[in-house]
């Protein structure tokens, strides 16, 4: 990675999103702001509801409005914010520049045509080719992800959840994107499976240097896949730096938390030590900080203030007013 | 040294016709549980092991083979033992989305199997249903709310206190956490760790995840395609797994930990139809190690003390 | 949800429970949040109550005519004019709702009911069963519901209660169809599983457990069933099968103007637009309650 020569592809400033159905107000996305490097792969690690999908969907500008609002943000691409963008500006950056892996394969496919037929139909929708040119690169995107080229005219319940999954792969990377979005691409496969995908979608970051936000719950993947994370609660980034950061010397009492909560398989435990309490409901978030009533370190304080994220070494932020104490 | 065996099953088949052909869901399974212990049965999706434990506690017939519970030979029932049976064998299930009664409030489902047992007065419900809530960590304050205003966690704890009503002896959970964000996750683990203790409960802990496994259970079955292709105690399974299919599913779990060396068996191929198997080896399109000897019909192995594995080929893989 | 303070997954004793809201109460409060079923239940049961009250609050006698006085048009006597007998048609409409309504509710909630244990019995047990029930039903709904039932009033006669057993039995199929298909989805939860383990009985499991969760879609669909038995019933009755003449019926209203329609539009009009507000009220109505009874939309 070419760490020197540090370039800013994608940078998200304070971002906030809301969803309003009826008289609740859902706060989906509270002020989260990141930056994503060429070639640099970003791991959204956080619990159901937390709002990771929600920023995935701002980016690609295909949150549904209403119910959803964007309140506040920029999400800067390249130096333009995708925010600010016509539909129309925006239609020739999504699904070419940027593009999507969905959680799940099986609703991501359109079941009436062949696989190879949506390949193609996706080149030709934003590159200046021939249906014939665009079908050849779309054997050769079936190729690299692993399914024989033979294969193009098949529907899509001829094939297997973790082929689908490829399909949907290979449709994501069929205009060679910048960026690629992953949204729990491996959660709806099984074990082995996953790591045939985990394998190839490694091999392929590394044959295309595309830049990747992958968003997962799962902390192995995390490891295995990302170069920096970070870990959302609530709509908010508690804990951000890279994979030593997180892994090695996390500081954020929930992050400690999920990693003592879950149970390892190269150990035998005794006894899990859970988080105590409920996810928060997002349609009434506690005061101050969103994590303080699950937190075994809080102080009344923390009832009372939002905490700030602070860098508390060279790329490692927190959102925890007990870590600047500790001087860590 | 004498085994408290309290369920016994042999040859346990269960097919299924399907418009394609005959569906082997599980084939031929032995497997014997020592009272008070937690056996875990991991697989992959479709490899029969929901199939199995619903089977074993007659949710479904089995198309062959025995059960013993209780020293008592169960294989085929009447009406009124399988109700006297059900009150002794639960099952806990993966989604607590879709395994509560959506128009039932927490209370009324808690309530439930103790109402249709007609063994106790009307005083004695309502205190057996506070106790099993208090049992399982739900607070009063939720006992009138329907399902969908609750989040998952409580929601299994409701599915859990549904299944131990009635005190049963053998509590069948079919993937309980995997539905589970993980901070939820841990809780209830240690919840059916307690319980355990508690009500010298037998659990069989259906999972495909290696991690939870090893956590809860003292002895392990890997089954690929309605097959038992290895079966130990649990800590021999992590640290000296034998079946090729077993070395590759445990290679495969994302560990989270970014210092640990990472070998991977990556199989080739996907997961084989359980319906109208070929004879022979069921892992065998996918074993890195098949060979010709594999197209004969495998059996369980001794191959050392307590560790039994169905491969062929034991030797020449080392 | 209590979101402040300490969490304590312990119980305590003195944690209050909330009340418990019964399914019917929920129910209406969500239905009065919805202003177009509002609007539907509040035309209804202006309908309803005009048609109860006909006897008393009708001007005229609904079978005298004033034969000096055809076809007029609507007037201060008359206020929606008279039809070519010279009887009120204002006094007619309000009779003739009795019977629209009636046959409408009724027909509909009998062949409800005989569907929903058909489809819902079929639906949950499968098998031979189902082949057997839905192959019969399959013979009813292959002929046009309109046809079998002017087949069947023709068979046994002309008149009010024939009327009735005519559309429930043209309309047992649709309903026993929805009932079984929405019973079909139910059945495959987890929770019916459930109820199987702790030893819940047959009646049990298809009453508690199945049909309650699939109502909805049923009621639903009786409600709209209300509307199109009445218009059916005018149909019937406009091909001269239904309620028979002296009797007021909306159908046969619109039927008996129709010859005329080109010079005196005001005998067909009036009641066509009965028909159709209390069409379009009961399908406002019928809206608003699936939504109100789907458990999982929040209050």
């Amino acid at each position: 990675m070419e760490k020197e020569t540090k370039q800013i592809l994608l940078k998200i400033n304070d971002l906030a999103v809301q969803y309003t159905s009826g008289d609740s107000v859902v706060s989906a996305v509270n002020g989260v702001s990141f930056e994503l490097e060429k070639g640099e792969t970003l791991g959204l690690v956080g619990e159901t509801g937390a709002g990771k999908t929600t920023i995935a969907k701002t980016i690609l500008r295909i949150l549904p409005d209403p119910p959803a609002k964007i309140r506040s943000g920029q999400v800067i691409y390249n130096g333009t914010d995708l925010l600010e963008m016509s539909e129309k500006e925006v239609r020739k950056i999504r699904g070419k520049k940027i593009s999507m892996i969905f959680q799940d394969p099986m609703t991501a496919l359109n079941p009436m045509f062949p696989v190879g037929k949506q390949i193609t139909e996706a080149i030709k929708i934003h590159e200046p080719l021939t249906t014939a040119q665009a079908k050849e690169r779309a054997v050769q995107m079936l190729e690299l992800v692993g399914i024989p080229g033979e294969r193009y005219g098949e529907y899509p319940h001829q094939f297997s959840g973790g082929m689908k999954q490829r399909v949907v792969i290979a449709l994501a990377i069929a205009c060679n994107p910048e960026l690629l979005i992953a949204d729990e691409p491996t959660t709806a496969l099984d074990v082995t499976i996953q790591a045939q995908v985990l394998e190839m979608m490694t091999q392929l970051k590394e044959k295309l240097s595309t830049s990747m936000i992958l968003i997962t719950h799962d902390l192995g993947i995390v490891a295995e896949m990302c170069d920096r994370v970070a870990i959302i609660y609530a709509g908010e980034i508690v804990e951000m730096g890279n994979r030593e950061h997180i892994f090695d010397e996390p500081v954020h009492p929930y992050t400690k938390g999920l990693f003592e909560a879950l149970p390892s398989v190269n150990m035998k435990a005794k006894r899990l030590k859970p988080i105590e309490g409920l996810t928060p409901d997002p349609a009434n978030l506690p005061k101050g900080c969103k994590f303080h009533p699950r937190c075994p370190y809080a102080t009344p304080q923390c009832a009372d203030r939002i905490p700030e994220l602070k860098e508390i070494t060279k790329g490692h932020w927190t959102r925890c007013s007990a870590s600047r104490k500790e001087g860590v | 040294m004498i085994m408290d065996t309290i369920i016994e099953v042999k040859g346990l088949k269960k097919y299924f016709k399907t418009p394609s052909g005959i569906c082997h869901a599980v084939d031929g399974v032995d497997l014997s549980i020592e009272r008070g212990k937690t056996v875990g049965i991991v697989g992959e999706s479709g490899c029969g092991k929901s199939t199995l434990g619903r089977t074993m506690i007659h949710l479904t017939e089995s198309t062959e083979g025995s059960i013993v519970f209780n020293g008592e030979d169960i294989t085929r029932v009447g009406k009124a033992k399988l109700k006297e049976l059900r009150e002794k064998m639960q099952i806990i299930f993966q989604d607590p989305f879709s395994s509560l009664n959506p128009r039932m409030t927490a209370y009324e489902t808690i309530e439930e199997p103790l109402r249709i047992s007609k063994r106790f007065g009307k005083k004695e419900i309502a205190e057996r249903t506070v106790a099993l809530m208090r049992l399982v960590g739900i607070d009063k304050r939720i006992e009138n709310s329907y399902p969908h205003e609750l989040d998952g966690g409580r929601r299994q704890r409701i599915v859990i206190a549904r299944a131990l009503a009635l005190k049963p002896e053998l509590v069948i959970c079919d993937e309980p956490v995997s539905a589970l964000d993980v901070s939820i996750q841990a809780q209830i683990l240690n919840l059916l760790q307690d319980l355990q203790e508690n009500m010298k409960l037998t659990y069989v802990f259906i999972t495909h995840d290696m991690s939870v496994v090893r956590y809860l259970s003292q002895y392990i079955c890997v089954m690929y395609l309605g097959q038992v292709v290895e079966h130990c105690p649990t800590e021999r399974l992590f640290e000296n797994p034998l079946h090729p299919y077993t070395k590759a599913l445990l290679s495969a779990i994302p560990v989270p930990d970014i210092h640990m060396p990472r070998k991977r068996v990556v199989l080739k191929g996907e997961v084989t139809s359980p319906i109208n198997p070929k004879p022979g080896c069921r892992f065998f399109a996918r074993c890195p190690h098949a060979a010709e000897a594999c197209r004969r019909n495998q059996g369980l192995v001794e191959a050392e003390k307590d560790h039994f594995v169905m491969c062929s080929r034991l030797k020449e893989i080392g | 949800m209590e979101q402040n303070g300490t969490y304590s997954f312990l119980y305590t004793e003195d944690d209050e429970s909330v009340k418990k809201e019964s399914m019917f109460r929920i129910t209406m409060k969500r239905l009065l949040k919805n202003k177009m079923a509002v609007l539907g239940g509040i035309i209804l049961i202006i309908i309803v109550l005009a048609s109860l009250l006909a006897p008393w609050i009708s001007p005229y006698d609904y079978t005298y005519q004033e034969l000096y006085n055809v076809n007029a048009g609507p007037s201060a006597e008359h206020w929606l004019g008279t039809d070519s007998l010279g009887r009120d048609i204002l006094s007619r409409l309000l009779h003739g709702g009795r019977n629209s309504l009636t046959i409408g509710i009724v027909s509909t909630l009998l062949s409800a009911l005989a569907g929903t244990a058909l489809g819902a019995t079929a639906g949950y047990y499968g098998g031979a069963y189902d082949n057997v029930v839905m192959r019969i039903l399959d013979v009813f709904q292959a002929v046009p519901s309109m046809l079998l039932a002017i087949a069947i009033s023709a068979t046994l006669g002309t008149g009010y209660i024939n009327c009735i057993i005519a559309l429930t039995i043209s309309g047992i199929p649709g309903s026993a169809r929805m009932a079984r298909a929405s019973c079909m989805g139910v059945r495959n939860q987890d929770y019916i599983e459930a109820a199987v383990s702790i030893n819940a009985s047959e009646p049990r499991i298809i009453f508690k457990h199945v049909l309650m969760n699939a109502l909805a879609p049923i009621f639903v669909m009786a409600t709209m069933g209300v509307a199109s038995n009445i218009l059916m019933s005018a149909s019937l009755s406009f091909v001269g099968l239904g309620v028979q003449p002296p009797e007021a019926e909306w159908g046969a209203m619109v039927s008996a103007g129709r010859n005329v329609l080109r010079y005196y539009p005001h005998i067909c009009i009036s009641p066509a637009i009965i028909i159709m507000l209390t069409v379009l009220s009961i399908n406002m109505l019928g809206d608003g309650l699936r939504d109100a009874l789907d458990p999982r939309l929040k209050q």
